[in-house]
C-alpha cells in the first residue's frame, strides 16, 4: 500500500484523469437517454478517487493552493493528451468541456 | 370460518354442492358460496432461469423481489443478474433490471431494503436495453445468466463501436492505477469488464464461461486464483506487467478500428 503524500497525489491524478477522460468520450458517444447507464461506473470511479483522497492531507479540507494548482495542471495535460491522441484518429471530442469537468471532479474530492 | 379446497366433479342430476357424510363444519341445507381459489389464495408469480439453477432458499427470495415490485407497478419484465446469482450468500447488492418500469424507484428500493437486501436498480426502456446487448460487452455478459419473471430470451447480433470500447477501457485502467486501494471484489470486477471488452472487440462471445478462461489463458489460472480468490498478492507485479502489455494492446486496437469506423 503506498503511503507517502506524492506517491499518492501521483495515483490519484491517474485516476482523475482515467475518470474525466471517460466521462468527456461517454457524452460524446452516448446518446441522452442511455447516459445514465454510465452514471454508476463514473461514481465508482469518484469512490476510488476518493478512497486516494482520503488519504492526503489535509483531510476534509481542500489542498493548500500550491498543490492543488499543480494537481489541476498535470490532470488538465494528461486528459488533453488522450483526447488530442483521439481527435487525430477523427473523433468528434468537445474540448471545452475538459476544464469543466476537471474542476467538477476536483471540487468532488475538495482538492479545490 | 370453515374453508374447504376441491376438486369441481361436475354431473347431470344435482346442480348442488354434494360433500361427503362426514365432512365438518357445514350442514344439509347451508347455503354456500364456490369460486375459484386463485381469487383467494395470491397466485405465485413465476420465476425463469436462464443458464443458472437457484436453490430454493434464494428462489423464495426472487419471489419476494418480484412480489414487491409487482404490487408497486407494471414492467414489461423485471430480470436478475450478477453476483446474488454465484453460489452462497456472498453478494453485496443485488443488480434488479427493470424493462420499461411504471414504477416509484425509491418505493421499490426502500422496500426491498426492508427485507435487509440492498438492490442496485436498473430502470431502462426495452429499445435501450436491446441497444445495450448489441453494444455494450457488459449487457451482453448480464444476460449470459439471469432470472426473470417472463420468458425471454436475449440474441442480439453486435454492433460493435469502437468508440465506445475505447471510452469504457478507462474505467478498467484504474485495475493498474488504483490496484493497491481496491478491494478483492473492485480488482475482480475491473478485471471481468477489461476482458468482456477485449472478447467484444474480437468479436467473440461474452460470457462468464469465455471471461473466466481467457483471464486464465492471459495471466495463467494460479495467478488469479492467488489474486483475485485468496487475496495473496505475491503474484501482483507479474500481473500488472502483464496487464499493462494487454490493455496498451487492446487500446491500440480498439483507437485504430475506432479511427476506420470514422
Amino acid at each position: 500500500m503506498p503511503q507517502n503524500r506524492p506517491d499518492l497525489i501521483k495515483r490519484f491524478i491517474g485516476i482523475a484523469s482515467n475518470t474525466v477522460t471517460h466521462k468527456i468520450l461517454i457524452n460524446t458517444e452516448v446518446e441522452e437517454n442511455t447516459k445514465n447507464h454510465y452514471k454508476l461506473e463514473i461514481e465508482r470511479d469518484i469512490d476510488i478517487a476518493l478512497k486516494y483522497r482520503d488519504k492526503i492531507n489535509p483531510i476534509g479540507d481542500v489542498l493548500p493552493e500550491k498543490d492543488s494548482e499543480e494537481i489541476r495542471n498535470k490532470i488538465l495535460l494528461k486528459v488533453k493528451s488522450e483526447l488530442l491522441k483521439r481527435k487525430d484518429k477523427g473523433y468528434n471530442i468537445d474540448f471545452s468541456l475538459i476544464d469543466k469537468e476537471v474542476d467538477k471532479f476536483l471540487k468532488e474530492n475538495k482538492v479545490i | 370460518m370453515v374453508r374447504l379446497i376441491k376438486k369441481v366433479s361436475k354431473g347431470t342430476r344435482f346442480n348442488q354442492i354434494y360433500l361427503q357424510k362426514n365432512e365438518a363444519g357445514f350442514g344439509p341445507g347451508e347455503t354456500v358460496v364456490i369460486s375459484p381459489i386463485t381469487d383467494i389464495i395470491d397466485q405465485e408469480l413465476p420465476i425463469f432461469e436462464y443458464n443458472i439453477k437457484l436453490s430454493s432458499l434464494k428462489k423464495e427470495i426472487v419471489k419476494k423481489i418480484f412480489k414487491i415490485i409487482d404490487d408497486l407497478g407494471s414492467y414489461g419484465n423485471i430480470l436478475i443478474t450478477g453476483s446474488f446469482l454465484d453460489e452462497g450468500f456472498n453478494f453485496e447488492d443485488m443488480d434488479i433490471v427493470i424493462i420499461d418500469p411504471k414504477i416509484n424507484k425509491e418505493k421499490v428500493e426502500n422496500s426491498i431494503k426492508e427485507m435487509g437486501i440492498l438492490p442496485h436498480l436498473i430502470l431502462i426502456d426495452s429499445k435501450s436495453f436491446d441497444r445495450g446487448i448489441k453494444k455494450e460487452p457488459l449487457f451482453r455478459l448480464m444476460v449470459d445468466r439471469f432470472v426473470s419473471i417472463k420468458r425471454t430470451i436475449f440474441r442480439e447480433e453486435k454492433d460493435i463501436n469502437y468508440r465506445l470500447l475505447d471510452a469504457n477501457l478507462f474505467h478498467s485502467k484504474n485495475l493498474i492505477d488504483a490496484y493497491e486501494i481496491l478491494s478483492i471484489k473492485e480488482r475482480k470486477k475491473l478485471l471481468r469488464d477489461f476482458i468482456s471488452i477485449k472478447l467484444f472487440a474480437e468479436d467473440k462471445e461474452v460470457t462468464l464461461n469465455n471471461v473466466k478462461k481467457e483471464a486464465d489463458n492471459l495471466f495463467g489460472k494460479d495467478v488469479i486464483k492467488e489474486l483475485f480468490y485468496y487475496g495473496n498478492n505475491e503474484a501482483k507485479t507479474k500481473f500488472i506487467s502483464k496487464f499493462k502489455k494487454e490493455f496498451n494492446v487492446l487500446q491500440n486496437k480498439v483507437m485504430g478500428n475506432a479511427s476506420k469506423q470514422a
